[in-house]
């Protein structure tokens, strides 16, 4: 399982540029999957799973998005510097000083901060346009010719494990992913789809696609939600790290089906599987896409310090919480 | 420049030897009183050169060949430590609070840092979370922030350092970004002439100095500066390398060779005839002015108590006292190739006192 997070949190894939990741996760279903009915990919890049279905009929849905923040060049300075725009919620003060990649191929760059000692203001926040990449370029032809416009910036971030827990860039979604696919493993029944849905991090473009497609009885959707336990929330923590897997009563754009919901709960209690209340109303997941169509949806997230930057903190024991619910849910919903 | 080839390496020798070097020293993190760090590098160099090793009270490594008969005693100062951030408590929520001189906080959110083998990110609020008012405040000082190191928690003493967690990495043909290349830049320079020379002039008197404390306040050559007894000193460090965001007039390019400092701690004349030794053996120098205090060791080692000259050479580094600093080797590979040519001058070739 680590070995598997660790290939999927280094892949590279900022919204629509999911290409990699895909890879991935297609070269597992296909060489140790299961017996599936279908398997495709739609004109905007979901990777759709299915498992005794057709389409548009009533199934269970499962969904992960596979891009993570990150920026695209937009420009270049005379110094051969690259300009970048985010695609996806990056705060720029997290971008500052970190070392990333760039296009694809990649190649390494950093976006550099001009030294403390020349520095007039030392209070303001950084800014996007303060946030300029060296790739080693020594003008701006040069710069052009290493970055085209339009290349996709990640940050570049080694996979850590410990026996407790695990860190590494790009965990939301990529944990949601690792826990489909895990679940995939387990050669679960139909009627089932898993979708790896695309460009979540820019309004849930590809779940969109996904749910008018499919129009599933209901979508379940697996993320990676913050956590911040740690400095200045304390107990007021959206979820608490080590709590175990987190279920959402309300986001800003979601009104989870509370049957649902009351069932994950009661799996949970009586699998003896960690489990906590996703406090607070803001932020947003795939399931939007759903709830929008009409569709019921409910969600399971993995509390994650410091997401939507160069590196997030995982708990060995949520992911694990998160992916035996995820499981018993299924397994209960085919005996239905 | 130098021998350097036409796509992707150099062909140099020297360069090689000197990214070896930048590469090894990086595997090497050493804060402030953890020079000796250093030691054992250091060591096996001495050996092999002929030169004695030993270490002062306040950790300064010094590496000694006392000439035969001595007319000339030269002081080659490099400091060995590195900025580092500085833990003061664990608090009941596990992250380790610190202090940062000298380093810029408003990057070190989100970033990822090392204590032994243990891995941690600075704290942040994620985008989603911050309301208006909190998007406009200011940037958070050294003091807001935290080190998480997830679970189980590490034993942090107060006082320990903690690292930037940053791999080197090459950047286009020439540069490579890491942490602590200042000063590992000037050190891996200063290694790879010593290891590349085949003898030293036997009427000069050369001391290596790895410094200690400069980071923090100069403390190894202030100490050194009481006790060693040199005629002149010649300190390598590092510079304002120009991104396009220093002002011009204090900032120098990458590319174009190490800087010799101008100004009352670097001197003039030493400095120019500094620059012609470069440009016999090939090596492009630039200057940099230094009106006041140049800002490394020299400013304390000039006032040995029988007085000394001075000459600062320093090598232009992108991004001083971040995670990933820049330089260009061929830099690196230019300053090892001068000092190769130092150590081989006789001592009449050096300027004599005025």
């Amino acid at each position: 399982m680590v070995e598997r997070l660790q290939r999927l949190s280094e892949a590279r894939g900022v919204p629509g540029h999911e290409g990699a990741v895909r890879a991935i996760l297609q070269s597992w279903i296909e060489s140790e999957g299961p017996a599936v009915d279908r398997v495709f990919t739609d004109p905007l890049g979901n990777l759709y799973v299915g498992i005794g279905v057709e389409e548009a009929s009533p199934a269970l849905l499962l969904a992960a998005h596979m891009d993570e923040v990150g920026f695209l060049v937009s420009g270049y300075t005379e110094e051969g510097l690259l300009r970048i725009r985010p695609s996806g919620g990056i705060d720029p003060e997290v971008a500052f000083g970190k070392p990333v990649q760039v296009g694809d191929p990649a190649i390494p760059g950093v976006i550099g901060v001009p030294p403390p000692h020349l520095a007039k203001d030392r209070t303001a926040r950084p800014r996007i346009e303060d946030c300029l990449v060296d790739i080693g370029a020594e003008d701006r032809d040069t710069a052009m010719t290493m970055a085209p416009l339009g290349a996709m910036v990640t940050f570049d971030t080694r996979f850590v494990a410990t026996e407790s827990c695990w860190l590494g860039k790009a965990l939301d979604d990529r944990l949601g992913c690792l826990l489909l696919w895990e679940l995939l493993a387990t050669r679960p029944q139909g009627p089932l789809w898993c979708v790896f849905t695309v460009q979540e991090e820019v309004g849930l473009r590809g779940a969109v696609i996904a749910a008018r497609r499919l129009r599933p009885a209901l979508a379940l959707i697996v993320e990676a939600t913050p956590a911040t336990d740690v400095g200045e929330e304390g107990e007021l923590s959206l979820t608490r790290w080590g709590g175990g897997a987190a279920l959402t009563l309300v986001d800003r754009r979601t009104l989870p089906s509370w049957d649902i919901t009351e069932h994950l709960v009661e799996i949970a209690e009586s699998e003896g599987i960690p489990w906590q209340w996703r406090r607070g109303v803001g932020g947003t997941t795939d399931g939007a896409a759903f709830f929008a169509e009409g569709i019921p949806t409910a969600t399971i997230s993995v509390p994650c310090r410091y997401i939507h930057g160069p590196a997030a903190l995982a708990a060995t024991a949520d992911v694990l919480a998160a992916g035996a619910l995820l499981r018993q849910f299924v397994h209960r919903w085919r005996k239905t | 420049m130098t021998n350097s080839g036409a796509e992707g390496e150099s062909s140099s020798a020297l360069f090689t030897a000197c990214l070896s070097w930048l590469l090894r020293l990086a595997a090497l993190p050493a804060a402030s009183g953890q020079e000796e760090r250093l030691w054992p590098v250091l060591a096996e160099l001495a050996r092999k050169k002929g030169f004695s090793i030993q270490r002062d009270r306040i950790g300064n490594i010094l590496c000694e060949r006392p000439a035969t008969v001595s007319r000339l005693r030269i002081l080659l100062a490099v400091h060995g430590d590195q900025v580092a951030l500085w833990a003061k408590e664990t608090g009941q929520d596990g992250g380790v609070r610190f202090r940062a001189p000298g380093v810029d906080p408003r990057f070190l959110p989100g970033l990822v840092v090392r204590h032994g083998e243990r891995f941690g990110v600075v704290s942040f609020r994620p985008p989603h979370l911050l309301n208006a008012q909190q998007g406009e405040t200011s940037a958070p000082k050294d003091t807001d922030l935290v080190v998480d190191f997830g679970s189980p928690p590490p034993q942090v003493r107060p006082g320990e350092p903690m690292f930037f967690a940053s791999w080197p990495r090459r950047l286009g043909r020439w540069r490579l970004a890491a942490a602590g290349l200042d000063n590992r830049a000037s050190l891996a320079a200063v290694l790879a002439a010593w290891e590349t020379l085949p003898t030293l002039a036997e009427d000069v008197s050369w001391t290596i100095a790895v410094t200690a404390a400069e980071e923090v306040g100069r403390y190894g050559a202030k100490f050194l500066s009481l006790r060693a007894h040199f005629d002149l000193a010649l300190v390598l460090d590092v510079t304002f390398g120009r991104s396009g965001r220093e002002p011009e007039d204090l900032s120098l390019p990458l590319g174009r060779g190490p800087a010799i400092g101008l100004g009352p701690n670097s001197d003039p004349r030493l400095g120019a005839w500094l620059a012609e030794q470069a440009r016999t053996v090939g090596c492009p120098v630039q200057w940099e002015i230094l009106p006041e205090d140049s800002g490394t060791d020299g400013w304390y080692l000039e006032q040995q108590p029988e007085g000394a000259r001075v000459v600062t050479c320093s090598i232009p580094l992108r991004y001083m006292h971040s995670a990933q600093e820049v330089v260009d080797v061929r830099d690196v590979e230019v300053t090892a190739l001068l000092l190769l040519a130092l150590f081989q001058l006789p001592a009449e070739a050096f300027p004599r006192a005025w």
